[in-house]
C-alpha cells in the first residue's frame, strides 16, 4: 500500500510539475544565425525555421559608441520570422554610457520585419554590471511585445548564476568554440538557459541538456544541404 | 566555514578577466600561413619564403617581383595603404566627417553631431544595408560650403544640404527649388543628389543630365559621370558601361577619366567576368600602374573567388592557380624558363624526380639580390642530398632574411642534424606572430620550441640524452629549465618506487609534466598555480578531456627514427615512449601513489594534505574513467581517518 501511494504521488508530481512555458510563443523552434556574409535563405520553410541575422555590431571604444552595420545582403522566404542580432564589442576598458549603447542596439529592432532582438555580448566579469544595466535600459526602449533574447557563454549557464533575473526571455548557451578541456554541459541551472541552445555546424553538434529551441551557426554561407544535415543530426538527439 | 573556504579557493582559481567567446589562448606562430609577417617589406620585394597559402594579393605582388616588374613606391601605397587606426570606432566624442566639421563652424547654424551614411534597403524578403553616402560626398560638400560662404547664402544652402544628407540613411525629402539666381545651379545639384540618395535613380539621372546640359552650372562637368552612377545604382550595367566608355574617351572630360575608368572596371567585372579577368591578369603585371592597381586587385580577387577560368595568355592567373595548387610540373619551367616558374617547379619537385639536377642548376643561377633567392634556396634544400643541403642551409642562415624564413630554414637544418647537439642548435626558433582571436605579428625577444622539435624531444630522445641537453649549453636557459622539469617528472613516473617527497611536491605543482610544451606552452606560467583551462599536470592518451595539442601530438603518434641518434638511443627512447603512452593521467597516478603511501604510513603528517591535494587534482586535472573512483577513495579516507584536520574541512566534495 505504501509503495502504491508513493507511486501515485510520484505520478502526480510528474504530471503536475510546472513545465516552463515557451518564452518565444509562436516563434519557430529552429533559428539560423545569419552572420556577416551574403546569405540566401530562401530555401527555408518559414514555419519551420526563423532567421536570426547579425544586423549590426556596436563597438565600444574610448567611452564612445560606433555602429558597424551589416554589410551583406540577406534573402529569406516571405513570412520568415526575423530576429535582429546585435553584437556588442568592447574594444577597451572604457565603457560608454549605458543609454547611448542601448539606443544604438535598439535601432536594430526598428528594421523592417524584425520581430525579436538578440544581444550577443561576451561580457567579462568587470563588464557584467554594465551589461545588466544595458539590458534593463534596452528592455525599456523596445516595444512591450518585442522579445529580448541574449546569447550566453556556457559558463554563465553552468557554474555561474549571474544571469538570473536579467530582463530577457532567454539566454542561448553557445555550445561551440568551447575552450580546451571544457566538457559538454550536463545541465543548465538558470531557467533562462533551459529553453534554447546554440550549436555550430563545423563542430560535432553537442546535444544540449534541454532545449526546445535550437540556434544553428554555420561559419560559411548557409545552403539547403548544410541546413538539412544539421537538422538530421539534431533529430538523432531525441 | 569549509564551504566558504572552498568558494574562496574556487574564486581565486579562476582569472578575474576571461577573454569573451573562446577562450582564445595565445599560440606562437613561427611563420604566418596567410601573409608575410612584414607586409611593407614584402611590398618592397623582400619576399622571404613565398608560401602557396598566402592570400592572393601577396601572390600577385610576389609574381610581379619574380617576373622583374616589382612595385614602385606609389604602387606599394596603392596595394598596401597605410594601416587605419586600430578599429573603425571614432575617438571619443570626435567628429571626423569633413562636412560636419565645416558645417558646424558656420555661425548661427545648429550643430549636428553625426550623419548616418548607411541606408537600409526595404524590399519584401530582403534585408540589406549599404553605404549610401561615401567620403567623397562629404568632402565635396565641405569644399562647396567654402565657396557658398562667400555668397552670403550659407544658411539656406546648409539647410538644403542637411536635407540631402538626411536621405543617406532614410526618407526621401527633397530640398525645395530656389528663386535665388546665385543658388539656382547649386540647388539643382542638391535636388539631384537628394533624389540619388533616396533611391529615385531615374529622376536623379534626368536631373544630372539637365545639369550636364547647363554650361553655366559649376556641376556640369561631373554631371554625366553622376548620371552614369545612377544607372549603376539601378543595376543597368550595360547602359552604364556605354556612358562611362564615352566619358573615358572624351578628351574634354579628362578630369573624369580616372573615376570613370574605375567605375567601368566595376561594371565590366559584373558584365563580362571572363573578359575582365583576362584584362586584369594582363593589367596587374604592368609597371607604373599606381592609378589602377588598387581597384584592379580588388576586382581581380573578386573574380578569382568566383572561379573564373583564365584565358590563354594570362600568365599571372595561370601561375597563381598552379602555385597555390602545389606547384608546377617541370615542363612548365622548361616552357617559360623564368623565375616564377622555377619557384613553382621547385615547389612541386620531390628529391627522386629526374629533373632535380636541372632545377637545382637553375636555382644556383639565381643571384642573392633576386627577390626569389630565399625561396628557391629553401626549396632546393629539400631536394638536395643531406651534405649539400646542410651546406646550403648554413650559408643562407649566415645571411639576412625575414624571421619567418629563418625559422623555416632552421627547421630544415634541424631535420638534417648530424648529431644531437646539431639537432639542439637548430631546435629553438623565434615566434613571428601570435594567434589568439586573430593572428597578429609580434616582436618577440625570446626563442621557443616549435612542435617539430618538441615532438622529437618528447618522443624520440631517451632520458639520458635529455639530461645531457639540460646540462649542456646549446639550448637557451628557459628551454633548459623546462627540460629539467620534464626530466624530473619523467624520472618520477618511470620509477618503480616513486619517492613520496617528490609525489607530494608534484601534487602542489600542477604546471609540471613529463614532456615539453611547444610554443608559449601552458597559459598559466606559474608552475604552482592551477590553470583555469584545466591544463594541469598531464593527460593520458585515453583521457576524457584532453584537448591540448602537445600531449596529443606526441602520445598519439608513433616514434620516428631520427638519423642523428645512435641505434641504442633510439631503442631506449622507444621503450621509454611505451611507458609514457601507458601511464595514467596525472590525477589517477598521483592518487594511486598518495593512497598507497597513506595506507603504508597513516601517521605521516603529510597524508591528510596529500589526500586533499589528490581530490583537488581530480577536479582540475585530466580525467578518465577511473578518476572519479580515485577522487571518491581519497575523499573517504581523508574524512574517515583525518576528519578534524583542516584538509578534511577544505574538502567538502569529491569529483566524478
Amino acid at each position: 500500500m505504501k509503495t502504491f501511494s508513493a507511486i501515485l504521488v510520484l505520478v502526480a508530481l510528474v504530471l503536475l510539475w510546472p513545465h516552463p512555458a515557451d518564452p518565444l510563443p509562436g516563434f519557430p523552434h529552429v533559428f539560423l544565425w545569419a552572420w556577416e556574409r551574403p546569405e540566401n535563405l530562401e530555401f527555408l520553410d518559414p514555419h519551420a525555421a526563423g532567421v536570426a541575422f547579425l544586423a549590426r555590431t556596436v563597438c565600444l571604444r574610448g567611452g564612445a559608441v560606433s555602429v558597424r552595420p551589416r554589410r551583406n545582403p540577406l534573402r529569406y522566404p516571405p513570412g520568415a520570422v526575423l530576429m535582429a542580432v546585435v553584437r556588442v564589442e568592447p574594444q577597451d576598458s572604457s565603457l560608454p554610457p549605458v543609454e547611448t549603447t542601448s539606443a544604438a542596439i535598439a535601432e536594430a529592432a526598428a528594421s523592417p520585419g524584425v520581430r525579436a532582438l538578440q544581444v550577443d555580448f561576451d561580457a567579462t566579469l568587470s563588464q557584467r554590471p554594465f551589461y545588466r544595466d544595458l539590458l534593463a535600459d534596452l528592455r525599456g526602449r523596445l516595444p512591450r511585445t518585442m522579445p529580448l533574447s541574449m546569447t550566453a557563454l556556457t559558463s554563465w549557464c553552468e557554474s555561474d548564476g549571474w544571469i538570473a533575473g536579467l530582463p530577457v526571455v532567454e539566454a542561448v548557451p553557445m555550445l561551440f568554440r568551447m575552450g580546451p578541456g571544457e566538457r559538454p554541459a550536463r545541465s543548465f541551472r538558470p531557467a533562462l538557459c533551459q529553453s534554447s541552445a546554440g550549436v555550430s555546424t563545423d563542430e560535432p553538434l553537442r546535444q544540449p541538456p534541454s532545449a526546445a529551441r535550437l540556434y544553428l551557426f554555420n561559419p560559411r554561407p548557409w545552403t539547403d544541404a548544410t541546413y538539412r544535415a544539421a537538422l538530421r543530426e539534431a533529430r538523432t538527439w531525441h | 566555514m569549509a564551504l566558504r573556504l572552498l568558494i574562496v579557493i574556487l574564486i581565486l582559481a579562476v582569472p578575474l578577466e576571461l577573454p569573451g567567446c573562446g577562450p582564445f589562448l595565445p599560440q606562437a606562430l613561427f611563420h604566418m600561413p596567410r601573409q608575410p609577417e612584414a607586409p611593407a617589406d614584402f611590398a618592397r620585394g623582400q619576399l622571404g619564403i613565398l608560401q602557396p597559402t598566402y592570400d592572393r594579393v601577396y601572390q600577385v605582388v610576389a609574381y610581379r617581383y619574380l617576373a622583374g616588374v616589382g612595385l614602385n613606391g606609389a604602387e606599394q601605397q596603392a596595394v598596401f595603404p597605410a594601416p587605419q587606426p586600430a578599429d573603425s570606432a571614432p575617438a571619443p566624442a570626435a567628429i571626423s566627417n569633413p562636412w560636419l566639421l565645416a558645417r558646424n563652424q558656420v555661425g548661427g547654424i545648429q550643430r549636428l553631431n553625426g550623419v548616418d551614411p548607411n541606408r537600409v534597403t526595404q524590399r519584401p524578403a530582403y534585408f540589406n544595408i549599404y553605404l549610401n553616402c561615401n567620403e567623397d560626398a562629404f568632402r565635396t560638400a565641405a569644399a562647396t560650403l567654402q565657396r557658398i560662404r562667400s555668397t552670403g547664402h550659407a544658411a539656406e544652402w546648409i539647410a538644403a544640404q542637411d536635407t540631402v544628407f538626411a536621405d543617406c540613411s532614410k526618407g526621401a525629402d527633397i530640398p525645395p527649388p530656389t528663386a535665388d539666381p546665385q543658388l539656382r545651379a547649386d540647388r539643382a545639384y542638391q535636388i539631384a543628389s537628394a533624389k540619388f540618395y533616396s533611391e529615385q535613380y531615374d529622376a536623379a539621372r534626368q536631373d544630372f543630365q539637365s545639369i550636364a546640359a547647363d554650361s553655366s552650372s559649376p556641376w556640369s562637368g561631373v554631371a554625366p559621370y553622376l548620371a552614369a552612377r545612377c544607372l549603376i545604382r539601378d543595376g543597368r550595367f550595360a547602359r552604364a558601361e556605354t556612358e562611362l566608355q564615352e566619358i573615358a574617351a572624351d578628351p574634354a572630360m579628362a578630369r573624369w577619366h580616372a573615376p570613370a575608368n574605375g567605375l567601368l572596371g566595376y561594371v565590366r567585372t559584373r558584365l563580362h567576368p571572363a573578359q575582365r579577368m583576362h584584362e586584369l591578369g594582363l593589367a596587374l603585371v604592368k609597371p607604373d600602374s599606381e592609378t589602377t592597381i588598387g581597384q584592379d586587385l580588388i576586382d581581380y580577387r573578386v573574380l578569382f573567388d568566383q572561379d573564373i577560368k583564365p584565358q590563354s595568355g594570362d600568365e599571372l592567373t595561370d601561375w597563381i592557380r598552379i602555385f597555390q595548387a602545389g606547384g608546377a610540373p617541370v615542363a612548365s619551367w622548361r616552357e617559360h624558363r623564368t623565375l616564377p616558374w622555377l619557384v613553382a617547379a621547385l615547389q612541386a619537385a620531390t628529391p627522386r624526380d629526374a629533373a632535380v639536377p636541372e632545377l637545382l642548376a637553375a636555382a644556383r643561377a639565381v643571384k642573392p639580390d633576386s627577390p626569389g633567392y630565399v625561396t628557391v634556396n629553401y626549396r632546393s634544400v629539400r631536394l638536395m642530398p643531406p651534405d649539400d643541403a646542410r651546406a646550403l642551409a648554413d650559408r643562407l642562415l649566415a645571411g639576412d632574411m625575414p624571421a619567418s624564413a629563418r625559422n623555416q630554414f632552421r627547421a630544415e637544418r634541424m631535420r638534417l642534424a648530424r648529431d644531437f647537439d646539431d639537432f639542439l642548435r637548430y631546435a629553438p626558433r623565434r615566434p613571428v606572430a601570435s594567434s589568439t582571436y586573430d593572428v597578429q605579428p609580434v616582436d618577440q625577444k625570446q626563442d621557443y620550441l616549435d612542435a617539430d622539435a618538441t615532438d622529437i624531444l618528447n618522443r624520440d630522445v631517451p632520458l639520458a640524452l635529455l639530461k645531457q641537453a639540460a646540462a649542456g649549453n646549446v639550448l637557451p636557459d628557459p628551454i633548459r629549465q623546462e627540460l629539467r622539469h620534464a626530466i624530473s617528472v619523467r624520472e618520477l613516473v618511470f620509477s618503480k618506487a616513486p619517492d613520496f617527497d617528490q609525489v607530494f611536491s608534484l601534487l602542489k605543482t600542477p604546471g609540471l609534466r613529463p614532456y615539453l610544451d611547444a610554443g608559449y606552452g601552458r597559459f598559466t606560467a606559474e608552475l604552482d598555480k592551477l590553470d583555469p583551462y584545466h591544463d594541469n599536470w598531464w593527460c593520458s592518451p585515453n583521457a576524457l578531456n584532453v584537448d591540448y595539442g602537445n600531449t596529443r601530438s606526441f602520445l598519439s603518434s608513433d616514434p620516428t627514427s631520427q638519423p642523428f641518434l645512435e641505434a641504442a638511443d633510439r631503442d631506449q627512447a622507444a621503450a621509454e615512449w611505451k611507458k609514457l603512452q601507458a601511464m595514467a593521467s596525472a590525477p589517477d597516478w598521483l592518487a594511486a601513489q598518495a593512497l598507497a603511501f597513506a595506507r603504508a604510513h597513516p601517521q605521516d603528517p603529510r597524508v591528510p594534505e596529500a589526500l586533499y591535494l589528490v581530490v583537488r587534482a581530480t577536479r582540475f586535472g585530466c580525467t578518465d574513467a577511473h578518476t572519479g573512483d580515485f577522487s571518491h577513495r581519497a575523499f573517504d579516507l581523508l574524512h574517515q581517518k583525518y576528519p578534524t584536520t583542516e584538509w578534511a574541512k577544505k574538502t567538502p566534495y569529491w569529483f566524478n
